[in-house]
């Protein structure tokens, strides 16, 4: 009986509907996997964590740094949930159902909260529970929070994750309970990719300010006490909590010349990100911020409604100070959302982007839409309450109404149309795929080779993306699943081949194949991953992301011309399932990983250069047919060695080299035997130049002012016996240091994790005992 | 002596002018709105000077006349309904932008006196 009057309740019945609707959004047995950084999480959460997450080597192109780690806790729960549903649809669509219920919930709960101070307390009265439904309505079906689930990236779990949050602070600082405290953090922990640098945008947009409101709101409308002591325990905890991800960052933003160090401190950068800021102002309407739904075929008309309930409210004498002050972070989420607000508002808004950091927000009304939303539907809710107050029966016509207006609103939404699309530019391939088992084969035997090789992934993209297409009318278009799922890092566009893109292009174009074979070998290409299946080329891609004018007038422009492209550059056919062959190239042009160079090919850095065209400056001044060569500048040369070498064009390396062997620990360790090394050599590592590669002799730094780049992109360092002790036989350790890092704070999140668990259970047999005493 | 005259003759304007407005005070209101109104239908750019000038005229009204947070609600219904029409007559033009960033002010100004009342 109980559990039947629970069940008719509205919010029961909604919630689930709302798990319901994910499933009619995609085909049973589909997956929707795409997006900028892609969401193969979702469809093999194990590989992902091991090629992704857990290493900070990027797993495609030649293997630059850029650390994920923030992934592992959210990625490791992901493998849970696959582990125990089976299917990767099933997490994908109870994914979606558990961010529109627990969005829809936590919304109703804060303003059901709120009304408290409107209804004197009095939350039974059907009129809160109402507002509160309409206001979480209003919430999960704003155009913000219903756009971008095809392509929902992990800031998008901001949809729930900023009510739950706030529900949870809420409740923390107004009960003084530090269950909800306890339950926030982790909660935070699970989702931390909202709480790292990749999440700085989304993070810095709603929680300072939200933090603020929960403090006016708490001390000033409630006049209650906040309990700094616990806060500030909740802060050290939150700090341990997310260190595994946070000190690795905060050493990345701090080394000069990183990626994360020039977006915060370089002035160049500051002044880009300005010229961005005002190339996308035009695109935020403070009218369209107002109605909200003010787009919609047919009711577009109707979108007065919601920003009159929330005038009318305010008009109104119950209103109270508490409905002013979500007023007032209302307005300045519109503010922050649409920049415009006269052209004071514009030059003000300029002047933030000195702040270090905020150049985060030059795609500002994408980040501040989602906080703006939320403060529109507490405020919506708010007023809607108020207006109830003054309505005897009328309110619930007000409520069927302004319901009605909102599911039909969203009814694109609803039906799935705005999450199944068809691809950009595609003839009519839909963004649902079914994976192929043949490719999976393919990934399988990629995973199996017990070798450090790069591929090369044909049909070559625009940038770096990769066209799957599944058994039904989908498609995959996102990041390399080869790069991403099998650890072997591949180039399968224009921009994960830096320095040699235009190289690429402009030998592939002038059918080089032998310059290509050695270019390749270079970048130690061992194999060619191709890709016949013409609905991935020839009829249903004819454009994005292979753009007519762009990747189309250098690669082959049909996959019959790919065939031949591909006969031309390999050797043998080693594996093949369906449509999907892999192809060895020839072991005369690979170099290993790492190499000892014969010699060196001089050049003069040309300033004009970019990261894209850099190779096409030396690799054709290499007029031999010697493959072990390496390519290096006059000013880097000038370093190490002496002006006379440095000035020819060619300088072949005299003396004995030794012989080496290595062995892969994992992608941030390597162990190199030097056998016979009685001369200076150089030993190459054909990996991202970084300074953070350091070359250790049982835990003694070796070459470290010989370290340089190579190649355009490779690191090697030119050791000299004396540099080892005069030893000739020796076991060298190439590492990335940041990983060392890494390791150190993981350890400090355990711990803290731990101290946190047994914290929260002391706390609840604490209080269990209290009772009992009572 | 003059200079004492000047003084009284200041005071005495001072006081009638002050005396006029508060008479006429539903006509100063109306005054304000017609401004709005017409920066918004017939001004086709948009002047940060004229917006705050006309917003410092409407804050000095509400120090003067001793407004309520309902007048200046009333003045965001009234941007409201000027921003809808103008969208639906416009789409997003320039002038139901203007509307909005009326809308706005009248807003904020009237929250910031809900919480002070």
């Amino acid at each position: 009986m109980t559990i039947l009057k629970t069940i008719r309740k509205p919010v029961v019945i909604i919630s689930i509907l709302l798990a319901v609707l994910p499933f009619f959004w995609i085909p049973p047995g589909t997956m929707d996997l795409g997006g900028d950084s892609s969401r193969l999480y979702f469809y093999d959460p194990l590989n992902y964590l091991k090629n992704v997450a857990l290493y900070p080597i990027m797993p495609t192109g030649t293997g630059g740094v850029d650390p994920s780690y923030y992934l592992i806790p959210f990625v490791g729960l992901l493998w849970i949930a696959k582990f125990i549903l089976g299917s990767p649809y099933l997490v994908v669509t109870l994914f979606n159902s558990f961010k529109l219920i627990i969005g829809f919930l936590a919304v109703f709960g804060i303003i059901k909260r709120l009304l408290e101070e409107q209804f004197s307390g009095n939350l039974n009265n059907p009129r809160v529970t109402i507002s509160a439904l309409i206001g979480a309505l209003f919430y999960i079906f704003s155009p913000a929070m219903i756009a971008n689930y095809d392509k929902a990236l992990l800031g998008h779990n901001q949809v729930f994750l900023n009510p739950l949050m706030f529900y949870l602070l809420l409740k923390f600082f107004l009960d003084r309970s530090a269950v909800f405290l306890w339950l926030s953090l982790l909660v935070s922990v699970a989702f931390a990719p909202n709480f790292s640098y990749s999440g700085a945008p989304t993070f810095f947009s709603f929680y300072p300010l939200s933090l603020l409101y929960l403090l006016i709101y708490v001390r000033v409308i409630r006049r209650k006490y906040l309990s700094w002591k616990m806060a500030l325990i909740g802060l050290v905890f939150f700090i341990g909590l997310h260190a595994f991800h946070l000190i690795p960052e905060i050493v990345q933003g701090l080394t000069r010349g990183n990626y994360l160090n020039t977006r915060l401190f370089d002035k160049n950068d500051i002044a880009q990100q300005l010229n961005y800021f005002f190339a996308v102002l035009p695109i935020p309407k403070l009218s369209s911020h107002f109605l909200a739904h003010e787009d919609v075929q047919w009711l577009g008309w109707a979108s007065i409604l919601v920003p009159f309930i929330v005038t009318i409210g305010f008009l109104l004498k119950k209103n109270t100070k508490g409905v002013a002050l979500t007023g007032i972070f209302f307005l300045v989420t519109f503010f922050l959302a649409n920049a415009k607000v006269t052209g004071l508002g514009v030059t003000l808004y300029s002047k933030l982007f000195y702040i270090p950091g905020f150049s985060m927000f030059r795609n500002f009304y994408g980040q501040f839409q989602f906080v703006y939303y939320f403060f529109y539907a507490l405020l919506f809710g708010q007023t809607l309450g108020t207006l109830f107050l003054y309505l005897k029966r009328t309110y619930r016509y007000v409520a069927i109404i302004v319901t009605l207006f909102l599911v039909i609103s969203s009814w694109q939404f609803i039906n799935g149309v705005l999450i199944n699309k068809v691809h950009h530019l595609s003839n009519n391939v839909r963004i649902a795929m079914r994976m192929d088992p043949q490719y999976e084969e393919m990934l399988a035997f990629l995973r199996s080779i017990d070798e450090e090789v790069r591929i090369l992934t044909i049909p070559f993209t625009d940038f770096g993306y990769q066209v799957l297409h599944g058994l039904n009318n989908g498609a995959y278009v996102g990041p390399s699943t080869i790069g991403n799922l099998t650890g072997k890092s591949d180039f399968s566009g224009y921009a994960t081949m830096v320095p040699y893109s235009d190289l690429f292009w402009k030998l592939s174009k002038e059918k080089d194949y032998e310059s290509i074979k050695k270019m390749l070998g270079m970048l130690s290409v061992k194999y060619v991953f191709y890709n016949s299946d013409p609905l991935i080329y020839d009829e249903a891609f004819p454009d994005y992301p292979y753009s007519k004018d762009y990747v189309r007038r250098y690669m082959p422009n049909s996959q019959e011309g790919y065939l031949e492209y591909v006969k031309n550059i390999t050797k043998d056919k080693i594996f093949e399932r369906g449509r999907y062959a892999l192809y060895s190239m020839d072991q005369r042009y690979v170099l290993p990983r790492f190499y000892i160079p014969r010699q060196a090919v001089l050049y003069d850095r040309n300033s004009k250069d970019t990261i894209f065209d850099n190779a096409e400056t030396f690799f054709l001044l290499d007029r031999t047919r010697e493959t072990r060569s390496i390519f290096l500048d006059r000013q880097t040369c000038d370093g190490i060695f002496e002006r006379s070498i440095c000035g020819q064009t060619l300088q072949q390396f005299s003396g004995l080299e030794p012989q080496i062997r290595f062995q892969k620990i994992n992608p941030t360790n390597y162990k190199v035997t030097v056998v016979n090394a009685r001369d200076p050599y150089m030993l190459v590592f054909s990996q991202e130049y970084q300074k953070s590669w350091r070359l250790s002799l049982a835990s003694v730094d070796v070459g470290v002012n010989s370290h340089i780049l190579v190649n355009g992109y490779a690191n090697a360092w030119y050791i000299t016996p004396a540099d080892v002790g005069g030893k000739q036989d020796y076991e060298l350790i190439v590492e990335m240091t940041g990983q060392r890092i890494f390791y150190y704070s993981a350890v400090l999140s355990i711990v803290t994790l731990v101290i946190m668990i047994l914290w929260g259970v002391w706390r609840i047999i604490r209080k269990r005992i209290m009772i009992e005493k009572l | 002596m003059k200079h004492q005259e000047k003084k009284t003759y200041l005071t005495k304007t001072k006081d009638i002018v002050l005396a006029h407005l508060h008479a006429y005070k539903q006509v100063v209101l109306t005054l304000i709105v017609l401004l709005v109104v017409a920066d918004v239908l017939f001004l086709k750019e948009s002047s940060d000077i004229r917006i705050f000038g006309i917003l410092g005229i409407y804050i000095w009204g509400i120090l003067m006349y001793k407004l309520h947070s309902n007048y200046t609600f009333f003045m965001g219904l009234l941007s409201l309904f000027l921003m809808y029409i103008l969208f639906l007559i416009t789409g997003t033009s320039s002038s139901t932008e203007k509307a909005a960033v009326w809308l706005f002010f009248f807003l904020g100004i009237g929250m910031i006196q809900r919480l002070k009342e």
